[in-house]
């Protein structure tokens, strides 16, 4: 139990997590998994991207935080759950039964790395003009899923002013993959609910607003 | 074309929260105005058919599972008259 990182999101704000026993050598305690072939019996409620990380197996998140509630937004997750019709997001999906898990099958892969290029088809500018270049999470994926084209475009025309109205927080747009972790943080951690996102029909993206 | 005002609908309807239904539909919208305007690759189309099944498996909720669909299958069914055109010019 000592591997799992407890949240800081307050009570009200914590995603459903299913009742476990107090006592985890009791019957119904522990769920067995198979992952990988490998073999591992996790606390009741775990979810998948746990019990990886308890047992060394690498899944690539970005909308994932420890810190706060599930989310699911990113799909880049995705682990191949045997009788599922389709790939669950591992962040999303507690472990409530024995299940079988493939984490880099060939279909994973393909899912993640359309993923990624549709991410990288709405971030615009180049990387070597960037402040976060050699310190960016989305950039260390993109290597490590050998994107080496733009399958789907990539734009460098910014569509979007930088917004520098205050004095502590630069925000550029462009730059945003919509991960929500800035969106999320005010709500699970401050619950103050600064920034929202709306979807906005007539140019199919979201606005955030501060305010 | 008639696949056009669906995946303008899928684009509108789309909520917007997971990645493959967002940014995906909107591709496939592009896509299907480049074939209205005769300036695709075939190549390309590859590439967005296999988007469209990964879009099938790797999305949250039913419309995103579903949306590649029509797609799919008149891209499939009626190629011929939608290649019709490229067909005796020269293949990009």
């Amino acid at each position: 139990m000592k591997h799992l990182k407890t949240s800081r999101a307050p009570i009200s704000q914590k995603a459903f997590v299913p009742t476990a026993p107090e006592n985890v050598d009791t019957i119904g305690g522990t769920v067995t998994v198979h992952i990988n072939s490998k073999t591992l019996s996790v606390p009741f409620g775990t979810t998948i991207l746990e019990a990886c990380r308890m047992s060394d197996i690498y899944i690539p998140t970005l909308c994932a935080h420890e810190d706060l509630g599930i989310g699911g937004h990113c799909r880049l997750c995705l682990v191949d759950v045997e009788g599922m019709r389709t790939l669950q997001a591992s962040c999303a999906f507690p472990i409530t039964a024995p299940i079988k898990v493939k984490t880099s099958t060939i279909s994973v892969r393909k899912a993640r790395k359309h993923i990624m290029e549709l991410l990288l088809s709405e971030h615009v500018g180049e990387c070597y003009a960037c402040v976060k270049n050699g310190n960016c999470e989305l950039q260390t994926l993109a290597k490590e899923m050998g994107v080496d084209a733009y399958m789907f475009g990539h734009p460098n025309v910014s569509k979007y002013p930088v917004d520098r109205s205050s004095y502590s927080v630069i925000r550029d747009m462009d730059k945003c993959i919509n991960c929500r972790r800035c969106v999320r943080t005010c709500i699970d951690l401050q619950e103050v609910g600064c920034p929202r996102s709306y979807w906005q029909r007539s140019r199919n993206s979201y606005r955030y607003i501060y305010g | 074309m008639f696949l056009k005002t669906f995946m303008e609908f899928f684009v509108e309807e789309s909520c917007g929260q997971c990645t493959p239904c967002r940014i995906g539909n909107q591709k496939l919208l592009e896509g299907v105005e480049m074939i209205e305007k005769n300036q695709y690759t075939f190549a390309h189309i590859n590439n967005l058919k296999e988007l469209g099944e990964t879009m099938k498996i790797a999305s949250k909720c039913g419309l995103g599972q579903s949306s590649p669909n029509p797609f799919l299958s008149i891209l499939e069914d009626f190629k011929e008259e939608i290649f019709h055109s490229k067909s005796d010019g020269v293949y990009k």
